[in-house]
């Protein structure tokens, strides 16, 4: 859990940063940000750190303090609803473009790399490597040409693929209204980083006859009063007040940006393992170690196998039990005959888990950690 | 009768009776090559157009082999006498890298974009 946190709370930032950027570089080229963005997608589909530092180790969690059951079923359920909610979107997501490819079957080829469509209103580029410019049927030479030159700049860019990943991150990250308000963003400057080059070397008269091409795909509506500014006016007035950047000073920009999305790429800290600790090779082993130690009330094992302090309720009253001395000394009281008769019957190979940690048996015993880092019992519960 | 049909070619399927015209009769695998060449379509493509074509009565396909069953000459006619071009417009799906997206324009956001261009022609 922490982990996934920590996972949004880096995306979280890259966005922010993009955000930023994009607010600075206001009346400069906003394709600049760009590269930022592969980084924030690369990050995102990634949930995988690479350990250029780890954090200090946070104090002991409060989980074991509380000596209550950890969390009940509900927290298992919501794997399963990222995983639905995840799946329907990858699931809308190809059928949209399968739709589409259905659309562009018919589509006829009017020259190299350029196609025309009867099912499109507006000019596309499609294709994630080997790209093609799709363009309605019939359009005046002007529209035709600077719509051509748009896409081509898209296809150049690899934006088809920008987009597709997008979109799986939108998915994979649906819970987070973040990623998608950022997802938006993505969309808008790379829309500008487009007009930007397809500009790049365009006069006045040229930027104008550009416009006008993009207006012919914006069809006046009915009277619908919208008083934010619209995209294409966005895209119209960055182009008009833009300043263009020194190569140097536009490669000077791109290093910070890169430099400040670094940090996300820190790594949460593996939990500490203390000294002497016996390694359990998965959690079935660790669950077999627990219940066979119980059951010859071999007290000096189990208490090595436990996270302190360690705060248990035994007969309605909270007991902390600061390290492996107090453990011993209040054996007796904590493992109950009802606990070590469950714990004998229990099966080490049928663990219930929840966000809470591992179960075994009815409820006893609770542990949480991993084959790396090592096992930990955090909770211990009299059961009647 | 004839009339009726026209509404109901698409472009492409113009195109291919272009194609259709200019070398019939015709056997269908031959003009599926032909397609391949001058359209860029898949065999698949142009047995469905074919096929699409035949249930309209525009084309017959009597044994493999392919005519048209209307003119050229009453098609370009019709063109000529054809409505304004359907509108251009209307909204690109966002998982496209398109020219322009978002909603159709109203005829006042029109004109703060075009005030707006107006400023590029004067930087020159």
């Amino acid at each position: 859990m922490a982990e996934l946190l920590l996972w949004e709370g880096q995306a979280a930032a890259l966005t922010l940063t993009a955000l930023a950027a994009g607010a600075l570089l206001r009346r400069r080229e906003r394709r600049l940000v760009m590269p930022l963005w592969w980084v924030w997608l690369l990050r995102l589909l990634c949930p995988l750190s690479l350990p250029l530092l780890t954090l200090p180790n946070p104090p002991a969690p409060a989980l074991s303090a509380a000596g209550v059951s950890p969390p009940p079923a509900v927290g298992g359920a919501l794997p399963l609803i990222w995983l639905l909610g995840a799946a329907a979107l990858l699931l809308r997501s190809l059928w949209r473009r399968w739709r589409l490819g259905r659309a562009l079957r018919f589509a006829v080829r009017e020259e190299e790399g350029v196609w025309c469509c009867d099912a499109l209103a507006v000019p596309c580029a499609v294709g994630l490597f080997q790209g093609r410019v799709y363009i309605p049927f019939r359009l005046p030479e002007e529209v035709r040409r600077w719509a051509i030159r748009h896409e081509r700049t898209h296809l150049r860019r690899h934006d088809p693929l920008l987009l597709l990943l997008t979109e799986t991150v939108c998915a994979l990250h649906w819970w987070d209204p973040l990623i998608w308000l950022a997802a938006a963003v993505l969309r808008e400057n790379m829309e500008m980083a487009c007009d930007e080059l397809t500009l790049r070397f365009a006069g006045g008269g040229e930027r104008r006859a550009y416009f006008e091409a993009m207006l012919h795909f914006a069809a006046p509506a009915g009277p619908a009063p919208c008083f934010a500014a619209t995209e294409a006016e966005r895209r119209a007035a960055h182009v008009v007040s833009l300043r263009p950047l020194s190569r140097r000073a536009a490669g000077g920009i791109g290093a910070v940006l890169i430099l400040c999305a670094l940090p996300c790429f820190i790594t949460a800290p593996p939990a500490p393992v203390p000294a002497g600790t016996v390694r359990f090779e998965s959690e079935t082993a660790f669950a077999r170690a627990v219940c066979a130690a119980a059951a010859r009330s071999d007290a000096e094992a189990l208490s090595g196998m436990v996270r302190y302090p360690l705060t248990i309720r035994r007969e309605g009253e909270l007991v902390q039990l600061e390290d492996p001395k107090d453990f011993l000394l209040s054996y007796s009281r904590i493992m109950g005959a009802e606990t070590i008769a469950d714990l004998c019957a229990a099966d080490p190979e049928d663990l219930f888990h929840s966000w809470g940690g591992v179960m075994i048996g009815q409820g006893g015993i609770w542990f949480e950690g991993s084959a790396e880092n090592g096992f930990e019992i955090i909770a211990i519960n009299a059961l009647k | 009768m004839e009339q009726a049909r026209w509404e109901q070619v698409s472009e492409s399927e113009y195109r291919f009776l272009t194609v259709l015209w200019a070398h019939q009769p015709i056997a269908s695998s031959a003009l599926s090559v032909l397609c391949q060449e001058r359209l860029g379509w898949k065999k698949s493509t142009t047995y469905t157009v074919i096929k699409r074509l035949t249930a309209k009565g525009i084309v017959e396909n009597q044994g493999a082999v392919v005519r048209a069953l209307v003119s050229k000459e009453a098609v370009d006619r019709r063109e000529r006498d054809a409505l304004v071009a359907k509108q251009c417009g209307g909204s690109a799906p966002d998982f496209l890298a398109a020219f322009l997206r978002g909603r159709p324009l109203t005829g006042e956001e029109l004109d703060r974009v075009r005030r707006i261009l107006d400023e590029l022609e004067q930087d020159g």
